[in-house]
């Protein structure tokens, strides 16, 4: 039985990090201290975690939404201002979409539909992980998934 | 719908932009996992070794005590079964009147008796079952004539 080794976990960091952020930020302000105590409470495991990247898609999923609960009630302008002022993305030059654009379409999608499509695009997680994750069907993810890609098509399409 | 769709070219161009890099507390987490890596042999041969000497003292604990209650039982039972008076007969027999049995009353020391008995793996069959039921009109009737009898005798002396 082996549990999260040193190397483990910065490959973990590296690679899976900044999508665990982006996915609790979908709830939450405060998405990297969820994320750090999802991680936290991954090295405390006293039984070894078969699949630690979707162990740690559902500690932050539940830790952001109860984070959010946690948090004062704030109107949706306010969140999207927030959002605004930290960025999302990292700004690159020669990118296609104009990250900021995307992120306010990202806002405007129904919670389940957003999550999908950072799970799906940003998380690489599988269906039947993203179905288990957000506990529905992998039909339902992929359905999901498809609306908000078609909602965001047309979003940028338009502009 | 299979894991090996390709992304159309929209998603591709979603899927470019990365996230921001995090501002996590990196050197507390590889300390942590440091650490644990130390600490997890001791403490996985303790997490397994924990249950089996908790499970072994509760059966040990458990097991004593129902030896003690079972010794208790046992001389609580002797005790009130061999409560006779001197000169009297061990064997508790049931008073009588003009020859029909009286029962017994179930009082505290026979109830104590019997869940006394029935730990020490006695028979647990009732103390007055064996006794008949009472026939109060009967013995009404028996003790008026007894007191009758009485009665005459006292009058007819002299």
């Amino acid at each position: 039985m082996t549990r999260i080794s040193q190397e483990l976990l910065a490959k973990l960091l590296d690679e899976q990090a900044p999508a665990l952020v982006l996915y609790a930020r979908q709830w939450c302000d405060m998405p990297e201290d969820v994320v750090q105590e999802a991680f936290i409470s991954l090295l405390r495991q006293s039984r070894k975690v078969d699949n630690p990247v979707g162990w740690l898609y559902r500690v932050v999923r539940n830790g952001a939404i109860n984070a959010s609960r946690k948090a004062s009630r704030r109107s949706r302008h306010e969140r999207s201002a927030a959002h605004q002022g930290e960025p999302w993305f990292e700004s690159r030059n020669g990118q296609r979409l104009d990250a900021e654009r995307l992120v306010v379409a990202l806002d405007e999608l129904p919670i389940d539909q957003r999550e999908t499509v950072v799970a799906r695009l940003w998380g690489n997680l599988a269906w039947e992980e993203i179905a288990q994750l957000t506990e529905t069907s992998s039909t339902t993810a992929y359905r999901r998934f498809q609306t908000a890609l078609a909602f965001l098509r047309e979003r940028f399409s338009t502009s | 719908m299979t894991e090996k769709d390709p992304l159309t070219s929209f998603e591709k161009s979603l899927a470019s932009l990365r996230p921001r890099r995090p501002r996590l507390d990196r050197d507390r987490l590889m300390f942590l996992a440091g650490q644990t890596s130390v600490d997890y042999r001791p403490a996985y041969r303790l997490s397994v070794f924990r249950p089996a000497v908790v499970s072994a003292l509760v059966a040990a604990v458990v097991t004593l005590g129902v030896i003690t209650a079972t010794k208790l039982a046992t001389r609580i039972s002797n005790s009130l079964t061999a409560t006779a008076a001197p000169g009297e007969s061990r064997d508790v027999q049931p008073a009588t009147v003009a020859g029909n049995p009286v029962q017994r009353h179930p009082d505290t020391g026979n109830a104590l008796g019997w869940i006394a008995s029935l730990l020490a793996g006695g028979e647990t069959k009732d103390a007055n079952a064996e006794r008949p039921e009472p026939n109060l009109v009967q013995l009404r009737e028996q003790l008026l004539e007894e007191n009758a009898g009485y009665e005459k005798s006292q009058s007819e002396e002299p």
